[in-house]
């Protein structure tokens, strides 16, 4: 085929970047400022010091060995003692507090009684994820004061001492997390939204590298290498750069001290298919309307909810099949689920091997957008 | 007045005949509305599957195993031999955690002896492993207490006494304002408002990238030849009648058809809607006087969207966010009103309550729709200066 090569077209491009201070961002300082500024977000790490209101209604010396105990949890801190229920519940709407948690009246008699009183605890459902942590650590405080209690009242009748541990609480589960051991909500949520960012910005920028040469009117000057080449050559220096940025973000991990345990061939592997699935769609959206102000919003339709369908926070074995459908649509789900099988445990290629495949199924839309990058009749810039 | 009617119907059309506003507005806020909570529909994780490892092989431990499956969370999907089998099944991503019983089990339960039962469950989601965990504590916590029930009866206590004193006190932990932990109804309220406030963003800014780039190539336009003022009055009330409508939309019938709870009366949420439909209009027509070109809104508000999720404190506390971050974010009208909003219509506070947040979004419609102004106006006399410079250089040839 005559024409430029696809070295030229590279080197075409790359030069482009020098006149296009946004595409310049696009490719290198604005995904890190994004990135760092998201992991800021998240730089505690673990949800602590959640302010809880308390009404103690009882005021013995159990109430406040409860109330410590509450207190003693990394998530909650006791930082109101609202004079009534209502006024606790006011501050509960207003999401001054996260909880309320009210001790009966007699508590402390009626736990010496055996008559095995409730303390009512309130938290706000709304916001899960704290929700989660405060129900949680309202468990553990329990836990706590009830397991001293129990085993003291044994001890007093005289049972001997390993057994009293054993009526206390027959059956004790003891829960281990795997794959993220620190139960970090950053860990947990970081590598997610990253991923999810990489995605916009890689399919912003592919679109905006594609649409300038019909933006600035040399189109056919791009294409005379022709379709194929033009493609490649345009979308190359995009896919290094991208790919060159989600290995970035494993190195960032693991400075973080969130080792990559398992292979990073795989990883790398994904990400790069990623890139190049990308480069495809891409180029899909662009050459379905041929403009680029057209292009992005359909690209923000695509990508912007990525993020709810990478199967982070909710599984993906619970999502209806629409959604499934939708995401299996989206190249960085498949190298997401490359992430959760090589980044916290080391799984064999064979398990990676799907969602790899997944990724190359891709490359069957490239004739579709090739045929549709053909010469203008006449050109003019718009 | 005619000059007024004629600039109101211009303004109409170039913003209902540019297909990018139209695509994005009322696309984008329908489309979405469907998309996003589409993956949440489950609403809780049910069902996940777990093995058990069980090598005690008695009564006992197969109760277990029964109780385990029976909770609405797990499901016993594989009896792996060994624990290494369950971790690499796991590892795989087969199963999302399991349970060991170890050996004497039974044994050990019948003698009064401390019985640990160990689970394992998947931490790389959060919900998933919370999923184990509870499901997990179910069927142990009614094991358990069956057993040290039976124990008391047999010590010759009564039984209703008996079911009672299995601990010294209990906890009544519930969950308030979303009683279901749903997932729909922890998203979709502050998301939707993240998208309203989104593509009105991306539409004004459009609609003045478009224009900027068109008073930068020389040419005139409408919007030039009437008063700032009269332009940004005539583009707020436009803008702030097609959002009414899909503020309806979403908080009306889409909550409706998702089952998220409404306490607000519509009047509440329209009060609140106000200042902040005018404080995203004021700081839309600030980005699109600043951008001189039409495809830059799209892809600046696009990547702001995920920070703003985050730093609105509905996922992460806001007290545990950096705090220049949360500077930055108390700037954008999305923060203070899906602040206000969760409080006002998800946990049922009154409206005084939420007044400090209502007061900032007024503030921030004042300040960015004086900025509007003062950027319309500057624009617009520097085109005409331009202009006046051109016709001079002309006659001057």
């Amino acid at each position: 085929m005559a024409g430029p090569g696809l070295g030229s077209t590279v080197r075409r491009e790359v030069a482009a970047w020098g006149r296009d201070p946004w595409q310049l961002a696009l490719v290198s300082w604005l995904p890190l400022v994004l990135f760092a500024m998201l992991w800021w977000i998240f730089s505690a790490g673990i949800v602590t010091d959640i302010e809880v209101s308390v009404v103690d209604l009882d005021g013995s010396r159990l109430s406040r060995s409860l109330i410590r105990a509450l207190d003693a949890t990394p998530a909650l801190r006791v930082a109101h003692h609202p004079g009534s229920v209502l006024e606790g519940r006011r501050a509960l709407s207003n999401a001054e507090t996260g909880a309320l948690i009210v001790i009966p009246y007699d508590f402390q008699a009626r736990v010496t009684e055996g008559l095995k009183p409730e303390v009512t605890a309130f938290y706000n459902g709304q916001f899960i994820l704290v929700g989660k942590a405060i129900k949680a650590a309202l468990v553990q405080a329990q836990g706590t004061v009830a397991a001293t209690v129990d085993g003291a009242r044994v001890l007093a009748k005289g049972v001997p001492i390993p057994g009293a541990a054993g009526l206390a609480a027959p059956l004790v589960p003891q829960i281990t997390p795997l794959h993220n051991v620190s139960m970090n909500s950053a860990l947990f949520l970081v590598p997610a939204i990253l991923p999810a960012l990489w995605q916009v910005i890689m399919i912003v920028g592919m679109i905006n590298a594609i649409g300038r040469e019909l933006r600035e009117g040399t189109w056919n000057a791009w294409l005379a290498a022709g379709p194929f080449r033009a493609w490649a050559g345009k979308m190359l220096p995009y896919v290094a750069a991208y790919w060159t940025l989600g290995a970035l973000t494993l190195v960032f991990y693991r400075v973080l001290g969130w080792p990559v345990r398992g292979s990073w061939t795989i990883l790398l592997g994904a990400m790069a298919l990623a890139a190049v699935a990308t480069a495809v769609m891409a180029g899909a959206l662009y050459v379905a309307v041929r403009d680029i102000p057209r292009a992005l919003s359909l690209a923000a339709a695509y990508t912007a909810p990525s993020f709810a369908f990478l199967g982070i926070t909710f599984p993906t074995n619970n999502m209806p099949a629409a959604a499934r459908l939708w995401r299996e649509l989206i190249p960085v789900c498949h190298s997401m689920d490359v992430q959760v099988l090589e980044m916290s445990r080391a799984a064999p290629l064979a398990a990676a091997a799907p969602h790899l495949g997944a990724l190359l199924v891709f490359l069957g839309v490239l004739p579709l957008v090739l045929l549709r990058l053909t010469p203008l009749p006449e050109e003019e810039p718009r | 007045m005619i000059r007024f009617l004629e600039l109101v119907r211009k303004e109409a059309r170039a913003i209902l005949t540019d297909p990018v506003i139209m695509l994005t507005v009322l696309g984008g806020v329908v489309f979405y509305s469907f998309l996003y909570p589409l993956p949440y529909s489950g609403q809780v994780p049910r069902e996940q599957p777990v093995g058990v490892v069980d090598l005690d092989g008695s009564v006992l431990s197969r109760q277990l195993t029964r109780w385990i499956d029976a909770t609405p969370e797990l499901q016993v999907c594989a009896r792996p031999g060994s624990i290494g089998e369950a971790e690499a099944l796991v590892t795989r991503h087969e199963l999302a955690g399991f349970v060991v019983i170890r050996e004497n089990f039974r044994r050990d339960l019948l003698l009064g002896r401390p019985v640990h039962l160990a689970v394992a469950g998947d931490a790389t989601f959060f919900l998933v492993y919370g999923a184990v965990a509870e499901g997990a504590a179910t069927a142990a916590g009614t094991l358990g207490a069956q057993i040290k029930v039976g124990r008391l009866l047999a010590s010759g206590q009564e039984i209703r006494l008996a079911a009672r004193r299995w601990t010294s006190f209990g906890l009544n932990a519930r969950p308030v304002f979303n009683t279901t932990l749903g997932y729909v109804n922890y998203v979709v309220p502050a998301v939707f408002l993240l998208i309203l406030q989104q593509t009105l963003l991306i539409g004004l800014g459009v609609l003045g990238g478009t224009q900027n780039a068109r008073r930068l190539r020389g040419e005139r336009g409408y919007w030039m030849d009437h008063p700032a003022w009269q332009v940004l009055t005539v583009r707020t009330l436009i803008f702030l009648g097609i959002y009414a409508v899909l503020f309806l939309y979403s908080t009306g019938f889409c909550f409706e058809y998702y089952g998220v709870p409404r306490h607000a009366a519509p009047g509440e949420l329209l009060r609140l809607a106000l200042p902040f439909l005018l404080a995203v209009i004021g700081l839309g027509t600030v980005l699109g006087q600043l951008l001189e070109r039409r495809d830059l809104a799209t892809q600046i508000v696009l990547f702001s969207s995920l920070p703003l999720v985050f730093t609105s404190g509905f996922v992460w506390p806001e007290h545990l966010v950096p705090a220049p971050l949360l500077a930055l974010a108390a700037l954008v009208p999305s923060t203070p009103a899906i602040q206000a909003f969760l409080r006002l219509n998800q946990m049922g506070a009154d409206f005084s309550q939420i007044a400090p947040l209502w007061t900032q979004l007024w503030v921030q419609a004042v300040v960015y729709g004086l900025l509007a102004w003062w950027l319309l106006r500057r624009n617009a006399r520097s085109a005409a200066g331009a202009v006046e410079g051109e016709t001079f250089s002309h006659s001057a040839r």
